[in-house]
């Protein structure tokens, strides 16, 4: 059963889509988007809308809309993703034509050498997005250390002394979810929780403000 | 068409590292479910100083009223902030919003609007909607109604039969469409309006208080 009317129910992600005026004049950028099955055309029917609104005042000006999009369709992470802007302004309204891109995850993986965090997460953002995503990855060993869709306040559990019961070297693995073909960069949350000896720490790892890219 | 509402966040110290918002929704007067509807986004970096955090978020058009046995187009927005901290993390006190509606309405007495939407966003610009307004009396089922409009690949094909339709309806003409937000939040409104058939008296604007304008110029302020 649903609980909201209109919203993805689930973990999402967020996507830019950036729109560069072709001409002076246009008052309304809007991307039309929807999702579904490999092998399924658009059903339009279903469709989403995100205005885009400035980006950069150019010339020529940039317009940047965020799509929110669920991580698993019918269970699965790859799907496909329909998309096409919508323009009004200068006189004319039209719609560009529809494109089509297909959705999937890269695993990434944190060694934790010394066996020092108890809990790893992810934080990534597809392509030149600013907007950020978060993942949890869970540890080799410990089944139930995390879910790598997870967002929720089960990301911090302290379990320290179930995950210092799994046999070195600790090895996390989380997911993170993109275009296929374009890049995605990512750095780690690390943290150490429920320590007996209270040395609890918690840290962002981002290759120097950097971050790691990888290709989905 | 769902809607959206911008949350904002500045540092008040120094060391944060970075600002998760969680949020969840319940019928009017409930606590959240945090079990059932639990939602949770990282804040965009703006960077500045003091340093702003932001993120848009999409809103639902209703939630669902188990005991009621439909949906509840009023609700409740909860959220409360995770913040990362010289490293620890610390929440800030829940905080719960009453989201209410508003059904808008533009009277065409003359039938010369073909095409019509509220633009219209909460607190500023940052996070804008258009919603497709509809006479009532239009066909739910037919291939023109306004939310079909954008992906109808041939406009001109569309607008002559939207013209046509529109003509067998009596004047005057009652576009309606549906806007939402937190009790009391200030919404920037206006309509954008198009007259666009036949070819040659293609018209458009954004129309506000003070007349035709461009979008987000002249526009209405609201309150729910």
């Amino acid at each position: 059963m649903r609980m909201a009317d209109g919203v993805i129910e689930g973990p999402t992600f967020a996507l830019t889509k950036v729109w560069t005026d072709p001409s002076p004049g246009i008052g309304l950028v809007e991307v039309h988007y929807v999702w579904g099955p490999p092998g399924e055309p658009p059903d339009w029917g279903r469709e989403q809308t995100a205005v885009a609104t400035p980006l950069d005042p150019g010339p020529p000006p940039r317009r940047a809309a965020a799509l929110e999009l669920p991580r698993f369709v019918d269970g699965a992470t790859d799907y496909l993703l329909h998309h096409f802007f919508f323009v009004a302004g200068a006189g004319t309204q039209l719609s560009t034509p529809a494109v089509t891109e297909q959705i999937g995850t890269r695993e990434v993986r944190y060694d934790d050498a010394d066996n020092r965090y108890t809990n790893v997460g992810v934080i990534w953002t597809v392509g030149e997005s600013q907007d950020p995503n978060y993942s949890v990855a869970a540890l080799d060993g410990l089944a139930f250390s995390g879910h790598d869709e997870g967002t929720g306040p089960e990301t911090f559990t302290p379990i320290f002394e179930f995950v210092q019961a799994v046999a070195p070297p600790h090895v996390f693995r989380g997911r993170v979810w993109g275009v296929k073909g374009q890049p995605v960069t990512h750095a780690f949350h690390l943290v150490r929780l429920g320590s007996p000896g209270g040395d609890d720490v918690e840290r962002w790892d981002d290759n120097d403000g950097k971050g790691w890219q990888l290709t989905i | 068409m769902t809607w959206y509402l911008r949350r904002e966040w500045v540092d008040q110290e120094d060391g944060i590292e970075n600002v998760m918002l969680h949020y969840s929704w319940s019928l009017p007067g409930g606590w959240p479910d945090w079990e059932r509807n639990h939602n949770a986004r990282m804040l965009v970096d703006a960077g500045g100083f003091p340093r702003r955090r932001w993120k848009v978020i999409k809103m639902p058009r209703g939630v669902y009223d188990e005991h009621g046995g439909g949906w509840s187009p009023e609700y409740r927005l909860h959220f409360f902030f995770e913040v990362w901290q010289h490293g620890r993390n610390w929440h800030t006190d829940l905080e719960s919003q009453d989201i209410v509606y508003r059904d808008m309405e533009y009277v065409d007495n003359e039938g010369w609007v073909t095409h019509l939407c509220v633009y219209w966003s909460v607190y500023d610009w940052q996070a804008p909607v258009y919603s497709p307004m509809e006479d009532p009396r239009f066909p739910a089922d037919s291939e023109f109604t306004s939310e079909r409009y954008y992906a109808y690949w041939d406009k001109d094909r569309y607008s002559y039969a939207k013209s046509q339709m529109l003509a067998q309806l009596p004047l005057p003409h009652h576009w309606r469409s549906r806007i939402w937000a937190p009790r009391g939040a200030p919404v920037l409104q206006q309509f954008h309006i198009g007259h666009l058939y036949p070819p040659e008296e293609t018209f458009e604007t954004w129309l506000g208080p003070d007349g035709p304008s461009e979008a987000g110029g002249g526009h209405w302020v609201l309150h729910l």
